[in-house]
């Protein structure tokens, strides 16, 4: 470039900035970690001992099984964002992931109800090992995608910006 | 409408505008984790996440997990508004820069068009 305006203060031009700005606010996205498969049963389990909480006698034992669904949920959200050091804000997810995560999420909302309808047809101990293997599944497609778009906007971002 | 000298001195320093940049895409951030993101001293970054939290733009919050005390970032409403009109400005910038570079995108084509429209007219009312 020639002209002088188009360099900052610090020697670097408005572009190069909004160029590091975009990949600096993208990195904890593609950097962020996929979810490891082993959430997917415990969340199955979480959401079970909670959705059986309200087909039991209340308040003992249903409202400890409520209790304990919550927190398992709550111990396994908090334990990923503690020992990952970032938590990534949704809204400013790249468009590619942030579409990947609303069809995971539309899948799961879709699960929650055939499990529940299962696990009446067959019991609740089967029903959690339906929603095991059926949540491990989706978490294995998930993570597969995660991978490939990350890698693409890896390769993008990683392109000559001058 | 942002204008070029809209642009903030705080966030303009190089390692302050990755901080900040990565807290516009987090909801939470450990001190850990920007270290290693930006690879500076403990020392550096501290003496960066206090400029900001005392400029209000980024609030800290202690926790202590196990043996050890972990500090989370979060980017305020106050930080948000002042890095959006940031990017702006160096958007405006850009914006400036392409105008003076290439002030006016074709100066002859219009001459150009109007003698060829001239000429036009001429052979019709021939």
């Amino acid at each position: 470039m020639e002209s002088d305006p188009e360099r900052s203060a610090v020697g670097r031009s408005p572009q190069s900035e909004l160029d590091e700005i975009r990949r600096s606010s993208e990195r904890p996205h593609l950097e962020y970690p996929p979810i490891p498969i082993w959430v997917w049963p415990v969340l199955a389990v979480a959401s079970g001992t909670y959705t059986w909480s309200f087909s039991v006698p209340y308040p003992i034992p249903g409202l400890p099984m409520m209790v304990a669904g919550i927190g398992l949920t709550w111990w396994v959200v908090t334990y990923m964002v503690r020992t990952t050091g970032v938590l990534p804000s949704f809204s400013s997810m790249p468009r590619p992931l942030k579409r990947q995560a609303i069809f995971t999420w539309a899948q799961v909302l879709v699960l929650v109800p055939i499990v529940y309808v299962v696990s009446q047809l067959i019991g609740a101990i089967g029903g959690a090992v339906f929603a095991s293997a059926a949540f491990t599944a989706i978490s294995y497609v998930h993570q597969r995608r995660h991978e490939q778009i990350t890698a693409r906007l890896r390769a993008a971002n990683a392109g000559p910006t001058e | 409408m942002s204008h070029p000298s809209d642009l903030d001195p705080l966030i303009h320093a190089p390692k302050r505008l990755a901080i900040m940049a990565i807290l516009r895409g987090t909801n939470l951030v450990e001190f850990q984790y920007l270290k290693s993101e930006l690879d500076v001293s403990d020392s550096d970054l501290s003496k960066q996440m206090t400029a900001l939290t005392t400029a209000g733009m980024v609030s800290a919050r202690k926790r202590r997990e196990g043996q050890s005390r972990s500090t989370w970032y979060r980017m305020t409403a106050k930080g948000r508004l002042a890095f959006d009109r940031h990017v702006q400005s160096l958007e405006a910038l850009i914006e400036l820069s392409k105008q003076l570079d290439d002030p006016d995108p074709d100066p002859g084509a219009e001459t150009v068009d109007a003698k060829a429209a001239e000429a036009a007219e001429a052979d019709l009312s021939r």
